[in-house]
């Protein structure tokens, strides 16, 4: 069955979102970050409602691809994506809540789709591109707001384990989740 | 302060990232590279950013959480038997909990707060008060996965106290990859499938968890 995924985040972006090369211990890597903004000013509420939005249409697109995975996957996987489903529909109504709050106008679409094999690999390429997106957005988020989104990247992580040990991959490959396996990353480079 | 943390000491176990801070450096010919290379937004942020602060205050444990962890895997690899994958598992994610504590105490040193030192004694952390680096494999895993379960929680406690964007999101990253390892160990240990993503219970916004507060609420009601 071949599931629509989310278009993947462009490199420049992950990067941007990365903290990667802080894992080298260079005191380099936060500069190669490339944010140069003053960190102490919040970000304006319509910026914050642009954000959680690209953050709200990863999480529907999570949802759609939940669905197929948790219906036809082996027990793990299938397990593990029917409570992401759950997670993510209450996370993703909570989500709308606070983008109205800031006068923003929730996102009513999904992320856009690619293809994939099976259900749980697409369920896992797409916690992939939820993750990168995710990690972006949460720089600029203002502290008050960002607990949700970084609850959402941990279950989206965990969730995403499961799904790459059902397909034989490396469960925790990296030290710095970006979203792709970086190995993953160099190899399409 | 904690005894220097060299683990060159004949053990066998890998010696901790000698960790440098802007003076020594300085100190050694390199302060121009040093200081060419911290990222902007924090030269920019000047004296204001170099003393401790609330961020610095939450980074402090978390590095020293990761320096623990990143022992106990040590350690249980050298003197637990252990089946090849849980040895080459505990290999990996303690190089894991490693570069974490490297980038974490970097980031205090170009706040100018000096980061904890690593420690080779579990004795010197309080997480490890029960830790046997010989335990049967099972009690080690669980051991662990209670370690990995503590770090998740810590990462959603820190996040909201974070300030630099880059910090923010490398701390997110770092969260998400203990999720992972926790997935990882869950698995190891032979997990029920329902069982394999729970986490910890987030903390609300005053910093409580979900099951605090309904204890808290239980309490009231009795």
């Amino acid at each position: 069955m071949a599931v629509q995924l989310p278009t993947r985040l462009s490199r420049r972006r992950l990067f941007a979102a990365s903290g990667a090369t802080l894992a080298a211990g260079s005191a380099a890597a936060l500069a190669a970050c490339g944010t140069t903004e003053d960190e102490n000013e919040s970000t304006s509420p319509a910026r914050e409602a642009e954000l959680l939005n690209e953050v709200l249409a990863q999480q529907l697109a999570v949802i759609e691809v939940a669905r197929f995975a948790a219906k036809g996957a082996p027990e793990e996987a299938a397990a593990a994506a029917a409570e992401l489903r759950e997670l993510r529909v209450a996370s993703t109504d909570a989500l709308e809540g606070a983008i109205a709050e800031l006068d923003g106008t929730p996102a009513g679409e999904a992320a856009a789709s690619v293809e994939a094999e099976s259900a749980v690999e697409g369920l896992a390429r797409q916690l992939e591109a939820a993750i990168a997106a995710s990690v972006d957005a949460i720089g600029e988020i203002n502290p008050e707001r960002r607990q949700p989104v970084q609850r959402a990247i941990t279950e989206d992580a965990a969730a995403l384990a499961v799904m790459r040990s059902t397909l034989g991959e490396e469960v925790a490959p990296d030290a710095f989740v970006m979203g792709p396996a970086a190995a993953q990353e160099q190899v399409a480079e | 302060m904690r005894p220097n943390g060299s683990r060159l000491d004949g053990t066998g176990l890998r010696p901790f990232v000698l960790r440098l801070n802007r003076r020594q450096l300085i100190g050694r010919g390199i302060g121009a590279a040093g200081v060419a290379a911290l990222p902007a937004s924090l030269l920019a942020a000047g004296p204001a950013l170099a003393q401790e602060s609330d961020q610095t205050d939450a980074l402090e444990p978390v590095v020293e959480l990761e320096q623990a962890v990143e022992l106990a895997y040590s350690l249980a690899e050298e003197g637990a038997t252990l089946k090849p994958d849980t040895k080459r598992a505990f290999e990996s994610y303690g190089r894991h909990a490693g570069d974490h504590a490297t980038a974490l105490a970097e980031a205090l040193e170009q706040l100018d707060v000096e980061p904890p030192e690593a420690s080779s004694d579990p004795s010197d952390y309080e997480a490890l008060a029960d830790f046997d680096a010989e335990a049967p494999e099972p009690r080690l895993l669980q051991f662990m996965i209670g370690l990995e379960e503590e770090l998740v929680a810590a990462y959603e406690e820190l996040t909201p106290e974070l300030e630099e964007e880059d910090l923010v999101r490398s701390g997110a990253q770092i969260g998400a990859s203990h999720a992972q390892v926790l997935v990882a160990l869950r698995l190891l240990a032979g997990a029920p499938p329902a069982r394999l993503t729970e986490l910890p219970d987030a903390p609300t916004a005053d910093g409580a968890t979900d099951s605090e507060d309904s204890e808290a609420s239980a309490d009231e009601g009795e």
